[in-house]
């Protein structure tokens, strides 16, 4: 579904991403783990188009994209929930959620049905229906992050840092919420996560990234079995 | 002396009310591209100068005020397109030279298409005056109450009940965010000089019966409609009609009452002390976020 080819990316002369490749197959859930600095947000930002590739390809769906606006890749089906949640702060929670649905005109019936299906995964938006995005707790921001992506209807869902900042009982509620509605949908994920332990636990497959490159890759408990993904990542 | 200071206020209002429309097509710019355009007072002249000449060459008056605002959105998206949009991802210091080059350049090209005379259009509904409390008013002051009034009413509506509206809004508060759900954003900053263009030739063809025209009325009104701006809190579209009423009311009444000579300072003085004493104006940003 998502095919990644020799991606350089760079802000100004600074090289960040060294030539990348990684797939994502339809239906999975694969998860990118690595230090700080790695590369990891910038990676997703240029999958999502909201950062330039300098060479390499990005296909998605047999579709070369590298070079696509950012508003026109949502179209085809990808969408970015964004390091640091992003919501609207002024807006209210519905609208939001609207905006999240702009590129399938947003008030439609679908869009309810939509809104309807993301208020029954995460309620509390509709209990917050009409408050400022920007008043929800932390939590409740990256739940309206993730719900705003997925009115999108998107065919592949990039997650970067979901659990940066909350506490663990937040997360895991989060990261179940997430390995329900993939049950139920197949929906495909690329995610990024700092919680190493807990992207193993939803991803079948993952990659290492370290400074730019991809230094291992693996199936999610070939390298939870890893002694030196063990001592890198998992405080073991 | 009551009727007196009724009267600087009625005229306060008037001009105010201008200078509301300007600041508000500030406001919408800055929200969705962080420029402060100084060419919006060029859009002010744009509309009064081309309703005068096409009147003058046999239009009717409401098809030539309807030609003139079309003829200042379709500058607003020329400027947009030839000179923001080429410049993207360039400082936003750049891009305010680069309004006020726009607005040098629309100014001199204004004397060339027209020319460099005063000009009236005649009121809308006549001008014999309407006395209230002893106050004398000119029933044109009540178009320009009213318009801008409209204009307010239709933007809010526009903003706040549509989705391209709720997305204008969205671009203002996350960028970043705007990009991801699939809005374009060069077009909602396409759009927020479009809609400023107009707003501010629909307040230029309206004042003209009462302040007269010419090819450079531009430059002051761009002043005072930041200093209004400034004054209500650069971004906030509330401040933004509350500071250009409020600039209105400081000048009618500091020419009333202290010196008509000091009258295009008093504006200036506003500018200046919301710079030194409350540099987020009088609706700063709402500070309702939580990280």
């Amino acid at each position: 579904m998502l095919a990644v080819e020799d991606l350089v990316a760079a802000y100004g002369r600074i090289e960040v991403l060294h030539g990348v490749s990684l797939r994502v197959e339809p239906g999975e859930i694969v998860a990118i783990v690595g230090a700080n600095g790695a590369g990891k947000t910038t990676l997703m930002k240029t999958i999502a188009g909201v950062h330039p590739a300098a060479s390499g390809r990005i296909r998605f769906a047999d579709r070369d994209v590298t070079r696509l606006p950012a508003h026109r890749r949502v179209s085809l089906g990808v969408s970015l929930v964004p390091e640091g949640r992003q919501v609207f702060a002024p807006l209210s929670v519905a609208d939001n959620l609207a905006l999240g649905a702009f590129r399938a005109h947003g008030a439609g019936p679908a869009a309810a049905d939509g809104r309807r299906a993301m208020e029954a995964l995460f309620p509390i938006l509709a209990e917050r229906r009409r408050q400022p995005a920007g008043s929800l707790s932390g939590g409740q921001q990256q739940m309206l992050a993730i719900a705003r992506a997925m009115m999108a209807r998107p065919r592949l869902l990039l997650l970067d840092e979901p659990s940066m900042g909350l506490a663990p009982t937040v997360t895991r509620d989060i990261f179940r919420a997430l390995a329900d509605w993939h049950r139920e949908t197949g929906l495909t994920v690329l995610i990024v996560e700092q919680n190493v332990a807990a992207a193993l636990d939803l991803a079948s497959r993952c990659y290492v990234l370290e400074t730019g490159r991809v230094v291992a890759e693996g199936r999610s408990e070939d390298l939870r079995a890893d002694p030196a993904i063990q001592r890198a990542f998992l405080g073991v | 002396m009551t009727a007196e200071l009724l009267q600087f206020a009625f005229s306060g209002l008037t001009v105010g009310a201008v200078y509301a429309l300007v600041a508000l097509g500030f406001t919408l710019i800055y929200n969705a591209s962080g420029v402060i355009n100084f060419a919006q007072g060029e859009f002010v002249m744009i509309g009064g100068m081309t309703t005068v000449f096409l009147a003058a060459a046999g239009v009717p008056l409401p098809i030539a005020a309807i030609v003139a605002i079309g003829a200042a959105v379709l500058i607003g998206i020329l400027l947009w397109a030839l000179a923001i949009e080429p410049a993207r991802g360039a400082p936003p210091i750049a891009l305010i030279i680069i309004t006020i080059g726009a607005s040098i350049f629309l100014r001199g090209l204004a004397q060339i298409v027209f020319d460099k005379q005063f000009h009236a259009l005649p009121p809308i509904t006549g001008d014999a005056p309407i006395r209230i409390g002893g106050a004398t008013v000119l029933p044109q002051t009540f178009w320009v109450l009213g318009g801008g009034f409209a204009v307010v009413v239709l933007l809010t509506l526009f903003l706040e009940r549509t989705l391209l509206g709720k997305a204008v809004l969205a671009t203002a508060a996350n960028r970043l965010a705007a990009r991801l759900v699939g809005i374009n954003t060069a077009m909602v900053v396409c759009l927020s000089f479009a809609v400023s263009a107009g707003i501010g030739a629909f307040a230029g063809i309206l004042i003209t019966p009462i302040t007269l025209t010419s090819y450079d009325v531009g430059t002051l009104l761009a002043l005072k409609g930041f200093a209004a701006a400034m004054l209500g809190g650069i971004g906030n579209p509330v401040g933004a009609v509350a500071g250009g009423l409020l600039v209105g009311l400081i000048e009618a009444f500091g020419a009333g009452l202290i010196s008509s000579d000091y009258k295009d300072a008093f504006a200036f003085f506003v500018i200046l002390a919301v710079l030194f004493f409350m540099p987020a104006g009088l609706f700063g940003r709402r500070a309702v976020e939580r990280v």
